[in-house]
């Protein structure tokens, strides 16, 4: 494997990684020169040498003959490009949540998936690890027929005006752009989660988390909604995503926790995770080892894993359209199966961004 | 009343008597032109505007925008503006407002601004230009300022003019530099211009690799069969390290043709581009991929030829597509599965069995009897999403044989999903004989929310085996009914340990909570009551204490009343489950826990009341804190004491901290009360609003704590108390 993206988070999924015995790392890589030599000492360690190799360039993985698969644990404005780039290399990708920054670039992503024939796993873990509970609740009937659901995340990411600062060493700053448009270096845009040129923010974030638990529970996870509507400051409170089948999502608010969900019969949330659920048999993992075990059984197998890019897509697709409806402060009609915006010229524009050349999506 | 006082966001930053001059200019407008919040458009109109006004409010309103844009302190409120302003103008419906909006914007980036003003406007007008907007952006093509340049670049590729398109091709005409041609060709294949196709395909010829492969990704997006036959001609033409990048874009021709109906065409280059000597390894995967998706209705023959070939990447892009087959692919799949050998049937059959394809449900009864333990699991497995009622007695024969593959039969049973099963299993049940296999076919009912096993469960219930009682028992809380309770009370009867004894007791009250209003859920179990003889109340008071109630705590209390220390010792612990705050239960176990004669029944009765008081009540956390108090001073057990401490740590009132903080004197009770007091300062508002207390609390704490947790939590709270100022 070759790991891609080695601040904090790319650390931990590398350190799990490397607790697999069928996975050697052979490479790693980051813009940052301090970060990839952490990431290369972690490597060496474990391995008792000094044969991991420490890259600026991600392209140098993916296109390294020898490597099987990546883990992409950049910022978020990175995941698809360098995700596509591997895959077109015939490596299979693990990488981080959000798995976009866009709605185009998912669907790109699952096209290329599928034509190359690989396997690819979003990082949401929690939707699993954490929600399972949630998911025997509700497909369990143990609330009855589901009615709302109330996601409790962070909100969108806004635009940086940060000034010049002068760049630090060791720190590639136009490869930390990348396809983001040029901007001056300026520490705080290393935060990237808070800036919508990189990240959509927390709504994002651990949005694909939260969306992604709450979808999968309301078995909504293959489609997507048809209406979002953000608050007016009148009858809708929250920015409320409204299904085909009648369902409703709000973005904030519940009883306790990250999930709140109400049916017919009840209203569940963290606080009653006492409860016993319903011993309902769900598929999840396929392999031993959490998420990352999954991941690598399917590398093995050649099946689709729990966070299927299809999958990731969709839910992040969801977490795209709720910024957007934030961002232009208007309601959003969506086709789920299209994947279109209806009769929105601006709105639909927000569903790709051109990139800085040389980068492109094509 | 109409007013014409006009406010710009630039007037308030000139001298007076300028401002003075800009309200005259527009003192003959009959709009009103105002500014709204710093997150608000700064265009409101009133509604009977002439297109001529409008266009002069929002030119008036960029203009005085453009000033403040661009990067550093305080810029972001000006950015935000715009934005907001642009988003509104661009509102469907609003035609006017967004052909006057992007005429502002170009005319601002025909003038002077500074080039970062410029890079802001080009972000915006991204999202409200159309034609009107091609010639400012289409200039700033040639700015000095590579930001500007890029960004106008960016603008274009994103107008969905046609003009844009012109704008591009022109300047990829005159265009030299190979990174700026790059770029303009990507411009123009993301916008997929088929009119550029002519200008791009000589571009193949050049030396640089980076505007190759540029020109390669553009073809590839724009289709069409002049990009194809240059595209087909690449892939052989291009040095090594392009050859994916020209196969790539070679393949998106190829689907856009066939999904303009050119499917044989495809397949017969996709055939011919995976046979093709030497092509990189993915190049390969992607062609043999193709091969698949266009071979229309013989997909899953070739899917099974590919699989049973000597090829590995073919065997693996094949495994990799049978989720992408239509259900007739799948059903002739499952078919000629038996040709196959049996590890790839067994793999198969798991992806089928994820489909839900039943015609494969042969195969996998007949791999469920090989003697390979991998091959059998799969076959087990894929039962649990093909079978039927039909199924059930081979799983459970294979669960009564144990071993490894018995836990894999017990969740195909769960998971089966047709009608009768649950009869079938009920049956199953009623003919086994050995208590293991009887308790697990139980569990499975349960798993099945099989309401129409309650027969045969209550039947159960009043066996001798214990194992199958205590399952039928529990089953029997998620699925009986109220009138089933006299029945399901002799489980409760014949249970021979205190863990059944609980567990039966909760069975009864989980099903008495199921009579409809406005009954009460403890009427069926007071009913039951009533006829039972000594040691059967003994067993059911638990059962009322469980539900509450005004005549459940009659019947209690007059049991603590009584001579009988058994049904005493009974009526406490019934108290213990109480499920709501109530001040004349609180009120009993008080005078329990000082009056009972035996220190375990003081110790229930000083745990029962604790567990009450803290129950939701709608009472304030000081009236909460008060009750703890109390129970505080009732208990005789450090354990008591703890658990004081630990409930204490939900309720925020300073009365709180201090009375955490004074048991820190007690050794006994200090990592508690540390710890009650970190959860506290969790809540940030409530930390900061009493910073001084906090902050002695914690010093306390360091100074007298021993568990390194604690002291690490400690540690945390303060350096977050003092991060805070």
């Amino acid at each position: 494997m070759g790991a891609i993206g080695m601040g904090g988070q790319g650390r931990a999924d590398l350190s799990g990684f490397l607790g697999f015995k069928e996975v050697q790392v052979v490479a790693v890589c980051d813009v940052n020169r301090s970060h990839r030599e952490q990431a290369k000492a972690m490597v060496d360690q474990r391995y008792g040498d000094k044969g991991c190799a420490a890259y600026n360039d991600f392209r140098e993985i993916t296109r390294r003959p020898d490597i099987d698969a990546i883990l992409c644990a950049t910022p978020d404005h990175w995941h698809a490009l360098i995700s596509i780039d591997a895959m077109r290399h015939g490596k299979d990708v693990y990488c981080e949540k959000p798995e976009t920054l866009t709605v185009r670039e998912g669907r790109h992503m699952v096209e290329v998936c599928r034509r190359y024939g690989r396997v690819f796993s979003g990082g949401s873990q929690r939707v699993w690890d954490d929600y399972n509970w949630f998911h025997r609740m509700v497909r369990g009937g143990a609330i009855g027929e589901l009615q709302e659901i109330w996601v409790n995340v962070g909100g969108p990411s806004e635009p940086c005006t940060a000034p010049a600062e002068p760049i630090p060493e060791g720190l590639d700053w136009d490869l930390w752009l990348g396809p983001a448009p040029w901007a001056p270096f300026n520490r705080v845009r290393l935060n990237f989660r808070a800036w919508r040129d990189y990240s959509g923010g927390g709504m994002t974030d651990w949005g694909a988390h939260g969306f992604g638990g709450a979808l999968f529970a309301a078995g909504l996870h293959e489609t997507g909604p048809v209406e979002i509507l953000p608050p007016d400051g009148k009858e809708i409170k929250r920015l409320t995503f409204v299904f085909a089948n009648g369902v409703r999502i709000y973005h904030g608010g519940g009883e306790s926790g990250v999930l709140t969900f109400k049916g017919t019969k009840g209203k569940i949330s963290d606080k009653d995770s006492r409860r016993t659920p319903p011993s309902i048999v769900i598929p999840n993992y396929k392999g031993r080892g959490g998420i990352l075990g999954d991941f690598l059984h399917c590398v093995r197998t050649r099946e689709r894993p729990f966070r299927d890019i299809e999958i990731a897509h969709r839910t992040v697709t969801v977490c795209h359209l709720g910024n957007i409806a934030y961002w232009l402060n208007r309601p959003i009609k969506w086709d789920p199966v299209k994947e279109e915006i209806i009769g929105d010229p601006e709105a639909s524009q927000w569903l790709s961004r051109p990139y800085r050349a040389p980068w492109h999506l094509l | 009343m109409q007013t014409t006082r006009i406010r710009l966001l630039a007037a308030m930053k000139r001298p007076f008597h300028q401002f003075l001059a800009v309200a005259s200019l527009v003192a003959g407008l009959c709009a009103v032109v105002r500014l709204g919040a710093a997150e608000r458009t700064a265009v409101v109109l009133q509604g009977n505007e002439s297109p001529e006004q409008i266009q002069q409010a929002y030119t008036t309103a960029i203009q005085a925008l453009v000033p403040e844009l661009g990067f550093g302190p305080g810029r972001q409120t000006s950015l935000r503006r715009l934005e907001a302003t642009v988003h509104h103008a661009a509102r469907p419906g609003a035609e006017v407002e967004r052909l006057a909006c992007a005429r502002a914007i170009a005319a601002a980036l025909q003038g002077d601004a500074p080039a970062h003003a410029k890079f802001w406007l080009l972000q915006a007008v991204q999202f409200v230009g159309r034609a009107e907007v091609v010639p400012a952006e289409a200039g700033l093509l040639r700015d000095p300022d590579p930001t500007v340049r890029e960004a106008a670049r960016c603008a274009l590729q994103h107008n969905p003019a046609l003009e844009a398109a012109e704008a591009l091709r022109a300047a990829l005409r005159q265009a030299t530099d190979p990174a700026w041609q790059a770029a303009l060709a990507l411009a123009l294949g993301t916008r997929a211009d088929a009119a550029s196709v002519p200008l791009l395909v000589p571009l193949l010829q050049q030396p640089d690799p980076a505007l190759v492969s540029a020109v390669l990704a553009a073809l590839g997006n724009i289709g069409g069969s002049q990009a194809e036959a240059a595209l087909a001609k690449a892939i052989k033409t291009v040095p090594e390290s392009l050859r994916i990048a020209a196969v790539d874009a070679y393949l998106k021709c190829l689907d856009r043709g066939a999904q303009a109906g050119q499917t044989a065409a495809a397949l017969d280059a996709c055939r011919r581009l995976a046979d093709q000597p030497g092509l990189p390894r993915p190049a390969r995967l992607a062609a043999l991929t193709g091969l698949l998706k266009y071979s229309g209705e013989a997909a899953a023959e070739r899917v099974l030829e590919m699989i049973a070939g000597a090829d590995a990447d073919a065997r693996a892009v094949a495994l990799n597509f049978v989720p992408e087959l239509g259900r007739a692919a799948l059903k002739r799949l499952a078919a000629g599965l038996d040709q196959q050998p049996i590890s790839t049937q067994a793999l198969l059959l798991g992806m089928l069995a994820d489909r839900g394809e039943k015609a494969a449900l042969p195969v996998a009864l007949r791999l469920a009897k090989q003697p390979d333990e991998a091959t059998r699991r799969a076959g087990v497995s894929a039962l649990g999403a093909l079978g039927d009622a039909s199924t059930v007695p081979v799983l459970v024969e294979l669960l009564a044989a144990g071993g490894t593959i018995a836990s894999t039969a017990r969740d195909s049973l769960v998971r089966l999903n047709a009608p009768g099963v649950n009869q079938a299993v009920s049956s199953a049940l009623r003919a086994q004989s050995a208590p293991a296999l009887q308790a697990t076919l139980v569990e499975v009912l349960e798993s099945r929310n099989a309401a129409e096993a309650v027969p045969v469960l209550l039947e159960l219930v009043a066996g001798e085996a214990p194992e199958p009682r205590r399952a039928a028992m529990r089953a029997l809380g998620k699925l009986a009914q109220p009138e089933h309770l006299p029945a399901m009370a002799r489980g409760l009867w014949r249970a021979s340990s205190d863990s059944d004894r609980e567990q039966a007791q909760a069975a009864l009250a989980q099903v008495c909570a199921r009579v409809q209003p406005p009954a009460h859920p403890s009427e069926p179990a007071l009913a039951l009551y009533q006829q039972a003889n000594p040691d059967q109340r003994r067993l059911l008071l638990p059962v009322l204490g469980r539900l509450g109630g005004t005549n459940a705590f009659a019947v209690i209390r007059a049991a603590l009343a009584s001579t009988d220390a058994a049904l005493v010792e009974a009526a406490i612990a019934a108290l213990a489950f109480w499920p709501e705050s109530d001040e004349a239960v609180e009120a009993q176990l008080v005078s329990l826990a000082q009056d009972a004669d035996k220190p375990d029944e003081r110790v229930a009765a000083v745990r029962a009341y604790i567990r009450i008081v803290t129950q939701p009540s709608g009472l304030s956390d000081l009236e909460k804190l008060k009750k703890l108090q109390r129970a505080m001073s009732l208990a005789e057990r450090n354990d008591e004491r703890n658990l004081v401490l630990a409930h204490a740590g939900e309720l925020r009132h300073i009365e709180t901290i201090r009375f955490l903080t004074a048991q820190l004197q007690q050794p006994a009770l200090v990592t508690r009360a540390g710890h009650s007091l970190c959860d506290l300062a969790r809540d940030q508002g409530f930390r900061n609003r009493y910073r001084a207390e906090f902050e002695s609390a914690f010093n306390q704490v360091l100074a007298v704590a021993k568990d390194p947790a604690l002291i690490d939590r400690a540690k945390r709270r303060l350096a977050e108390l003092s991060g805070s100022r």
